[in-house]
């Protein structure tokens, strides 16, 4: 019973990664937040 | 927006293997990440290698594989010019920021009790991994990319301050709680110490972790972070000086390797610095680790040479006494042997001229004389087996019995000994039968005399044990087995359980002998066996209890 809930944990976690990978890489699938101007440079600051 | 962000507005360097970039400007980032990585990496692995079915060396390479992932995963954080990686990567680094700890948890249990835990735990933590599972892709982990600075920073969402970090408190605390309860409730005080050191090892590096973790999410500071990674080496330490103090994960010949592998990952680490301004902070850090290290390889390597200077001694002494007592064997047995020759002679003679007077050869005896030369006669053929039974054993012993094997028929062989064994249990009231259940001729391919022994023997055994009844020798063929069977059962006094199982061991006689004034030496039953496993036979015996009589069977190979 353990094993199987260990093993079915496993296998969660990659789908899950590869979901993520899927959103975030390939969909691109995320808000970016920054100013109106644009991002503030190290030299600007 | 376009989420590919243009890298030369912030002047990000581009990753190359996805962890070395410009990008990397923390002062310790490598060291700290790379270090505590390779150092438990290399514990955990010669601790697996050890031992690979102890379960809390695989517990900690567990530990040991996800800890370097999360500084993998950290470093291509830190590196990476990517928002889309930067995304993925810092998205599943919740996984293994939460795995750390039951990984962890399951270090200390497997440790301490030696066994998994049960499988509900492995139930709660299915469910508290659950949502994880089904939110890490989504604003509840991470809400956007902050492009406000040039910083290449995602801002944790709800999961991380809510969910995941509680969590990790929660499992931390139940580890140090468990984990004292077992280890206060262990027997002696060097295990207390032991499991102690453990426990308290492990709580130290997670909550560093979680503090660095913790401390840089807060104060958006994630150079706080790497201070966290720390917490690893401490552990590894604590560990590797249970294994060369206390053999702990039953690895006891692994301390100067171990040891010196972590001095070399100390050295290598030092590749990884930066600035030339931190090398006396490593370099100090290294020192310190150096000389604890240092101190515990000396004491392991005197330890050892003491111990194997104390096992050769043993050794040596062992193999001394080992002789002495071959020689002492050897003269037992030509002892026993010499005497044994010396008292044949003079008995066989004495039986001889007692049975001459009684006969009369001598003239004839008053009645009274003739009582008294049958009683010697007769003490003597006693006297003169037992010797007989010694001077076996003691050739069976020596490995000096000789077999003369030959094919006759078991079935003509036993009828003619019962034959001849049927007036001693007249005299006494007993009744000896002869039967047969054969399929075959019976034919034997072993030593006529050894067998004829073997046969007497037994009989005498069940005639001794029976005070009055019947005893019933039967012949049987199990043609299938190529076996054939002589089973002599009496309705005798039996035998429980226990006489049962040592009635073969020499010297051994039944429970019931003394108080029943049978004679005998113990060795009847014994020198049977020998014979009849030397002729590639053996010998059983069973009865269902005392006074319920007994069954010997003695088998053999049946020929054609």
């Amino acid at each position: 019973m353990g094993a199987t809930i260990r093993l079915t944990l496993v296998v969660l976690l990659i789908l899950s990664i590869g979901v993520s990978y899927y959103v975030m890489v390939i969909k691109k699938d995320y808000d970016i937040i920054t100013n109106p101007d644009g991002p503030i440079t190290s030299d600007e600051a | 927006m376009d989420k590919i962000i243009d890298p030369l507005i912030c002047n990000w360097d581009t990753a190359s293997y996805l962890i070395f970039s410009g990008n990397v400007f923390g002062d310790f980032i490598y060291y700290s990440h790379l270090f505590p990585a390779i150092s438990v990496l290399i514990l955990a692995s010669i601790l697996l290698i050890q031992n690979p079915r102890e379960l809390a060396n695989r517990s900690l390479f567990v530990i040991a594989i996800i800890f370097s992932c999360w500084s993998f995963i950290d470093l291509v954080l830190w590196a990476t010019e990517r928002t889309d990686f930067t995304m993925f990567f810092w998205s599943i680094l919740i996984f293994f920021d939460l795995g750390l700890y039951i990984a962890s948890f399951y270090f200390i249990y497997t440790l301490l009790k030696g066994t998994m835990p049960p499988w509900f735990v492995d139930g709660i933590f299915f469910l508290l991994c659950l949502p994880l599972f089904l939110l890490a892709h989504t604003k509840l982990n991470l809400v956007a990319f902050d492009f406000t600075n040039c910083y290449r920073e995602a801002l944790e969402g709800p999961l991380w301050q809510y969910y995941v970090y509680p969590v990790e408190a929660l499992i931390a605390i139940t580890i140090l709680i468990m984990g004292l309860s077992i280890a206060l409730k262990k027997s002696t005080t060097r295990s207390r110490i032991e499991a102690t050191l453990a426990v308290f090892g492990t709580f130290l590096f997670l909550l560093m972790f979680s503090a660095g973790n913790i401390a840089g999410s807060l104060e958006i500071d994630w150079e706080l972070g790497q201070y966290g990674l720390f917490g690893m080496p401490i552990m590894v330490a604590i560990l590797s000086y249970l294994v060369v103090k206390y053999q702990t994960f039953r690895a006891n010949v692994m301390s100067t390797e171990a040891l010196v592998a972590a001095i070399a990952v100390l050295l290598l680490s030092l590749l990884f610095i930066k600035e030339v301004v931190n090398i006396r902070i490593v370099t100090g850090l290294t020192l310190v680790m150096f000389l604890i290290l240092g101190v515990l390889l000396i004491r392991s390597v005197r330890k050892e040479i003491i111990q194997r200077e104390e096992i050769q001694k043993l050794a040596a002494n062992l193999e001394r006494a080992n002789q002495r007592l071959k020689q002492l064997d050897t003269l037992k047995s030509e002892f026993v042997s010499i005497a044994s020759h010396q008292l044949r002679s003079p008995l066989a003679a004495m039986m001889g001229y007692a049975s001459m007077l009684r006969d009369g050869s001598y003239g004839k005896l008053p009645v009274k004389a003739q009582e008294a030369a049958t009683r010697i006669e007769e003490s003597t053929r006693l006297m003169a087996q037992s010797v007989e039974d010694y001077l076996n054993v003691s050739r069976i012993e020596a490995g000096h019995m000789k077999y003369n094997l030959t094919d006759f028929s078991l079935i003509e062989q036993a009828e003619h000994i019962t034959d001849d064994m049927r007036p001693i249990g007249l005299k006494k009231g007993v009744v000896t039968l002869f039967r047969t259940s054969v399929a075959s001729k019976g034919l034997v391919h072993a030593d006529k005399g050894k067998t004829e022994q073997i046969i007497h023997n037994l009989i005498n055994n069940s005639l001794k044990y029976t005070p009055q009844g019947t005893i019933t020798v039967i012949v049987r063929d199990d043609i299938q087995k190529k076996r054939v069977y002589l089973d002599v059962l009496d309705t005798g006094i039996g035998m429980n359980q226990q006489t049962l199982h040592s009635i073969f061991t020499k010297f051994e006689r039944g429970s019931n002998a003394n108080t029943t004034n049978i004679h005998g030496t113990g060795l009847g039953l014994f020198t049977a066996l020998k014979l009849a496993e030397a002729m590639g036979g053996t010998i059983t015996a069973r009865s269902e209890g005392e006074g319920k009589g007994s069954c010997f069977s003695f088998e053999l190979p049946l020929v054609g």
